[in-house]
């Protein structure tokens, strides 16, 4: 793939956020990721100079011996939270408008990068799930540092092709899940055969924590087609000439039609209901996503 | 019929018409393909919309067509020319002149037909060649200036635009005559002549010549195309076309008889028409008139008028379609009392002997004299007061004092009248010199013509003053209770100045003579009024010459004169008063031209109804009335035959619309600019669908 992931610039970012607002951005995480086994044991991470306000009891009186000077004991909470990304790579998500940009997929694997990236760090078990019509790829979910380049790893090779079965991914996944968990779905949910947008929010049922991010390109959001065109399915559904402004209106009637039925579904079943714009900054789109999981928590 | 094209190259512009239909083949080439990943999105759009676009599509293409077919051909100005069969007219450029019939009839029809008629001028101007000259004649019934055929069009236009239809009567032969001489001035041999009217018969003379046009080969005749305004439909009119107020004696002195006429200009009987009789405002009268077709109708209504004075009032009919002649002003002038004193100079206990016996009879009779008349003899004259007086009448009465010369003269120079009468208590000398130059002329000796009780002999009046307005009432058959009164003897009198004679005896000496001292008039008969010396006294003639001279001495007779004017006729008015008026006001109120004459005023009225008279200090007194001709009341339609042998035979037409014989041509290229038009906004209008 010609785009990197995890763009130096937007790890910059994200890492931006770190750095200047640990209490935001871990905390955030963490409290969005709480364990429902939070405090059972917790590990030492690191030394800091004592200030006023620390507790006494963390003060390391070794290293007080040694270099004559206080140092309490910080320590990070152990989690077992367990995360499913799934990665919708159907045909359909290769599809990139005629501006010059990320197609979806490529938007959607840097996504999922970024989503993987975070959970690391916190120590989450990230677990990956490649959807492409009948073919599935599946990558167990790994708490350690190590697992996050694998994930990577395929994230890197995905290329675009099959069908989108939305239903067969869920039944996947939902095998899978044995236990409480967090499932990020990165799809353009272009699967038109009833309930399957549905049989995504039935995740949610089975007590997981459910994210939905509908990608879409602005070319597909918009319809801002002026010649005559003949269209193509990406995914075998044949091909039509038109004029794309006798039936433009028509179109975004029913593209909205469709993202409303998500939004909606994903609404009635407390699923987390995000739309990622091809062209918008991915940053904005976490920082905004985590904003609202912290809101629900 | 046929389509022409004025400019028949611009029409191959048409074929753009073919570009839409090329365009559409040429992009029927596939369009670039375009993978996509909502193409479930797109098929389901398509599926909704398939019929409307499909529609759409082809209503475009028809619009983009159309536009590019209609606007070429608007360009090549395209027009139907239909057969010129039934044309009378000749092909080719003319001189063209319209005669737009303004008279009152064309008012028919709360001005519907003068409207069709502008319509038709209208018309017939926009169908003008470009080569063609033109000249507008609005025959109004007013003297205008005919300008020859000129190429302003927009001159000829306001013209017609200007024109309305007036009160007058229009004389229409004249009108086309004036029209064909106005032709002359064009160097085109061609000439023609329209003329948008309501063919109403009297607007035509019947025995006048066709119209001509003098050319330099001698006279030729124009063609002529009448156009009907009334599109030959009849127009039935019903007008009061004579109104008169004469006294009602059976109403005392204040009444008034108001007799009119109606007639029927329609071809059905009109039958419980409302006519009222308003005086000011007030309506006084009515009654139902029935008038058969064709026919007239006499009405008489009677009202007293309660005091004396100028009444103006109306009889209105209930309005038809011609309602300008419905209403039938009048002046009504109802003499104010009079108050007589008649000094008697040889009274008798024998009533038919008494000298003022028949004048106090003849101012007395009928019970409808306003005048009251006190007589006292000629002894006690000198103690009655003169000023409750009007006039003065000295019947055979000797020569007073001068005190009371001169009191009497006073009263004539204040305005009173007075009025001598002769007779044996009469010395000439002592008259001369007592009254001096209040006597019209110094009396001479009296003359003796026939045998007193004789029926035969004695002298006949001879000459009268027929334009005074005493013996004015006695002209035509009322002379003969006048000529054949016998007077045996009478006073000649010396010939002098300042005096007018109303009437001679057959040997040319003066009988009745007149004079204005001051504001009074003096009259002086030279023989007696009662049977001494003539047989005037038991004539027909004394009664209503007595009254007539009474109220003239009092001027009340001047007020009398209720002059009644045909709309657009030169008239001469009398004024009495010394000071013309300073302007007189037509029924809006509006100054109407007018010349002072001697003794007079002439002019010409415009609109129907009271026009009043402004006298020197600013106060107005109603003048005059004036009416509609009852020519142009009468709306009966000349046979297009006959106006069509009037004008020419088969030089004529006679049309109910403009259909120019050269140009019966309907335009197609405003239609067809139209279309385009709408097509372009139509385009544009499913393009942003």
């Amino acid at each position: 793939m010609a785009v990197p992931l995890l763009d130096p610039k937007l790890l910059a970012t994200l890492g931006t956020i770190q750095l200047r607002a640990r209490a935001v951005v871990e905390g955030l995480l963490s409290g969005l990721h709480r364990s429902p086994h939070q405090g059972q044991s917790v590990e030492f991470a690191e030394h800091k100079e004592y200030a006023p306000g620390d507790e006494l009891r963390h003060i390391d009186w070794k290293a007080y011996g040694k270099l004559d000077r206080y140092y309490v004991k910080q320590f990070e909470h152990e989690t077992n939270l367990r995360a499913f990304l799934v990665l919708d790579a159907s045909a359909s998500m290769g599809y990139r408008g005629p501006d010059e940009g990320l197609s979806k997929l490529e938007y959607a694997t840097v996504l999922a990068a970024a989503l993987a990236y975070l959970l690391v760090r916190q120590q989450d078990a990230v677990g990956l799930v490649i959807a492409q019509g009948e073919d599935l790829h599946y990558l167990p979910p790994r708490a350690h540092v190590g697992h996050f380049p694998a994930v990577l790893s395929i994230l890197e090779k995905v290329e675009p092709r099959g069908t989108t079965d939305l239903g067969r991914a869920v039944d996947f996944v939902a095998e899978k899940v044995r236990r409480r968990a967090a499932i990020f779905v990165l799809s353009d949910l272009f699967d038109f055969r009833p309930q399957a947008v549905a049989r995504i929010t039935d995740l949610r049922r089975m007590k997981n924590d459910v994210s939905i991010f509908h990608v879409l390109d602005p070319w597909e959001l918009e319809f801002p087609f002026e010649d005559a065109t003949r269209f193509v399915g990406l995914e075998g559904e044949g091909e039509i000439e038109v004029d794309p402004r006798e039936i433009r209106a028509s179109y975004l009637r029913e593209m909205e039609k469709l993202r409303e039925n998500a939004r909606a579904l994903s609404l009635q079943a407390d699923v987390t209901y995000e739309l990622a714009r091809t062209d918008a900054p991915m940053d904005r789109l976490l920082l905004r996503h985590l904003s609202q999981r912290e809101r629900s928590a | 019929m046929s389509v022409s094209f004025a400019h028949p190259w611009l029409a191959w512009g048409a074929l753009l018409a073919l570009l839409p239909i090329l365009i559409h083949l040429l992009q029927r080439r596939r369009p670039r393909p375009h993978p996509f990943a909502a193409l479930e999105l797109v098929l389901r759009s398509q599926r909704e919309n398939v019929r409307r676009i499909r529609l759409k599509r082809l209503l475009l293409l028809l619009a983009r067509t159309a536009l590019l077919l209609f606007v070429p051909l608007a360009i090549a100005r395209p027009q139907f020319a239909a057969p010129a069969a039934a044309s009378a007219t000749a092909e080719g450029p003319a001189a063209i002149a319209i005669v737009l019939d303004a008279s009152l009839s064309m008012r028919w029809g709360g001005g519907s037909v003068f409207e069709n008629a502008r319509k038709d001028a209208r018309r017939v101007l926009a169908d003008r060649l470009a080569e063609e000259p033109v000249t507008v004649v609005v025959c109004d019934g007013r003297p205008r200036e005919i300008e020859p055929p000129s190429f302003d069009r927009g001159r000829a236009r306001r013209t017609i635009d200007e024109a309305e239809a007036g009160y007058l009567e229009a004389d229409l032969t004249a009108c086309v005559q004036a029209a064909a001489q106005a032709l002359a001035e064009s160097p085109l041999p061609a000439k023609r002549i329209f003329v948008a009217t309501d063919l109403a018969a009297s607007g035509w003379r019947l025995d006048a010549p066709p119209p001509t046009v003098r050319t330099e080969e001698g006279e030729v005749q124009p063609e002529v195309v009448v156009l009907d305004a009334a599109r030959g439909e009849a127009m039935p009119n019903l007008a009061i076309t004579e109104l008169r107020v004469e006294p009602a004696p059976e109403l005392g002195a204040r009444g008034r008889a108001i007799t009119f006429t109606v007639q029927n200009f329609g071809d059905e009987e009109v039958r419980d028409r409302v006519a009222e009789l308003f005086v000011g405002e007030e309506l006084v009268a009515k009654t139902f008139v029935d008038v058969p077709a064709g026919g007239a109708a006499t009405k008489r209504l009677l009202h007293r008028f309660p005091t004396g004075g100028i009444y103006v009032g109306a009889v209105r009919l209930s309005p038809d379609a011609l309602p300008e002649d419905d209403e039938r002003t009048f002046v009504a002038h109802v003499p104010r009392d009079l108050r007589v004193l008649v000094a008697n100079g040889a009274p008798s206990p024998v009533r038919y002997r008494d000298e003022a016996f028949f004048v106090e009879t003849a101012l007395r009779s009928g019970g409808a004299s306003p005048i009251e008349a006190r007589t006292v003899d000629a002894d006690h004259l000198a103690r009655q007061p003169l000023d409750p007086f009007d006039a003065l009448l000295l019947l055979n009465v000797r020569a007073p004092d001068r005190a009371l010369a001169e009191r009497i003269a006073d009263f004539v120079r204040g305005g009173g009248g007075l009025f001598f009468a002769l007779g044996d208590q009469v010395d000439a000398d002592a008259y001369n010199e007592v009254f001096g130059d209040l006597l019209p002329l110094a009396l001479h000796v009296p003359k003796t013509v026939g045998k007193e009780g004789s029926e035969e002999g004695g002298a006949l009046f001879s000459t009268f003053d027929f334009d005074h307005p005493i013996l004015g009432i006695f002209s035509g058959p009322a002379l003969e209770g006048l000529s054949t009164v016998r007077t045996r003897r009478y006073f000649l009198l010396r010939p002098g100045e300042g005096a007018r004679v109303l009437a001679t005896f057959d040997d040319g000496a003066p009988a009745l003579v007149e004079k204005e001292i001051g504001s009074g008039r003096v009259m002086l008969f030279a023989s007696t009024v009662d049977r001494d010396w003539s047989d005037w006294a038991i004539q027909p003639s004394f009664l209503p010459a007595m009254r007539q001279m009474t109220s003239y001495l009092a001027r009340t007779l001047d007020e009398r004169r209720a002059a009644s004017v045909v709309l657009g006729e030169r008239v001469d008015l009398a004024w009495s008063d010394e000071a013309p008026p300073t302007a007189i006001l037509d029924p809006e109120g509006r100054e109407l031209e007018h010349a002072v004459a001697e003794g007079g005023v002439q002019l010409v009225a415009e609109r129907p109804g009271i026009h009043r008279a402004r006298v020197g200090d600013g106060a107005t007194q109603p003048f005059f009335t004036a009416h509609v001709s009852p020519r142009e009341s009468d709306t009966r339609r000349l046979e297009r035959s006959e106006l069509q042998a009037l004008l020419g035979g088969a030089k004529a037409q006679v049309a109910e619309a403009p259909t120019d014989g050269r140009r019966k041509s309907a335009p197609l290229w405003s239609l067809l600019l139209a279309v385009g038009l709408l097509t372009f906004f139509a385009e544009g209008l499913l393009q942003r669908k």
